[in-house]
């Protein structure tokens, strides 16, 4: 029960710190951006380890949905970090 | 607390088998029915998706997408993702309490609330952005704000009424299949809150 307790208290620190680079007006810029999405992957990736026991599977499943994660982080940091260039190409 | 592995296999639909247990192949490994997880695997790759799609749009139109962001409210939107996260705990304490051969009612009451809860402040926030006139219509960010928190939410109303169902035919297999889908809608919000309220 503990490892619960724990991971929920690291879930709303890791929002608490994203809420925190999050606010204000203004862009980001790459650090904010990184941290923001950094931190919504390690929440998601808490969730699956110990809320959906992905720990348990065997398999690797939690090596899979780890990766899905890391690849969708990785597209959207992209996205946001090189925008202008991406805007400029697709109109 | 032992980490006790639950049945993971569950008996062929059409009874033709009389008890023999149904192969899903690597899906067997997975916590509950693993009919779930090929709906977590669709709804993970869907909202997948969705949050490219809405990433490569606002590329597009980037002054758009931060104006209108900025008329969001991030603190309630922060809140909310603290309560959904705290609703997820308390179904996990539930599945423990309830391997462990003790009650999980109290725990899996205090959820669906939390998740209620939710749907509440949701409310609180659509209200709030309808009454400024800031509706589907209003243009490309608030389309897609829209679809994306309101199917995220229709999930959240079918994920109370599972919970409900879970909690009382509560055989572990149940409770779960359902926690799992409770906590697929968790690790939805907490990807979207950040992409849709705070990335600019």
């Amino acid at each position: 029960m503990a490892i619960l307790t724990r991971t929920w208290m690291v879930l709303m620190l890791l929002t608490a710190v994203s809420m925190w680079a999050g606010h204000g007006s203004g862009g980001l810029g790459p650090l904010g951006v990184g941290l923001v999405l950094a931190a919504a992957n390690l929440k998601a990736d808490r969730i699956l380890t110990h809320y959906l026991d992905l720990h348990r599977a065997e398999g690797g499943w939690r090596a899979g949905f780890r990766s899905l994660l890391t690849l969708l982080g990785v597209a959207l940091f992209g996205i946001y970090v090189l925008y202008p260039m991406i805007g400029a190409a697709l109109r | 607390m032992t980490e006790t592995a639950a049945p993971t296999t569950v008996v062929a639909a059409d009874g033709a088998a009389d008890g023999e247990a149904a192969d899903w192949g690597p899906l067997s490994s997975l916590p509950g029915n693993p009919m779930m997880w090929i709906l977590i695997l669709g709804e993970l790759a869907a909202f997948g998706a969705m949050f490219i799609g809405f990433a490569v749009t606002r590329a597009l139109d980037p002054a758009t997408f931060d104006a209108s962001q900025a008329q969001l409210d991030r603190l309630l939107g922060g809140v909310n993702t603290m309560v959904l996260v705290t609703s997820g705990w308390l179904v996990a304490v539930a599945v423990r309490r309830r391997v462990s051969g003790r009650s999980h009612r109290v725990a899996m009451l205090g959820a669906m609330a939390l998740g209620g809860l939710f749907l509440a402040i949701k409310a609180v926030e659509y209200g709030d952005k309808i009454g400024r006139g800031l509706t589907l219509e209003t243009n490309s960010f608030f389309q897609l704000y829209y679809l994306l928190t309101g199917f995220h939410a229709m999930h959240v109303a079918a994920g109370i009424v599972i919970l409900g169902i879970v909690t009382w035919w509560d055989s572990l297999e149940n409770l779960e299949t359902g926690a799992a889908f409770w906590h697929m809608v968790d690790l939805i919000w907490v990807l979207l809150y950040p992409i849709v309220y705070l990335l600019r």
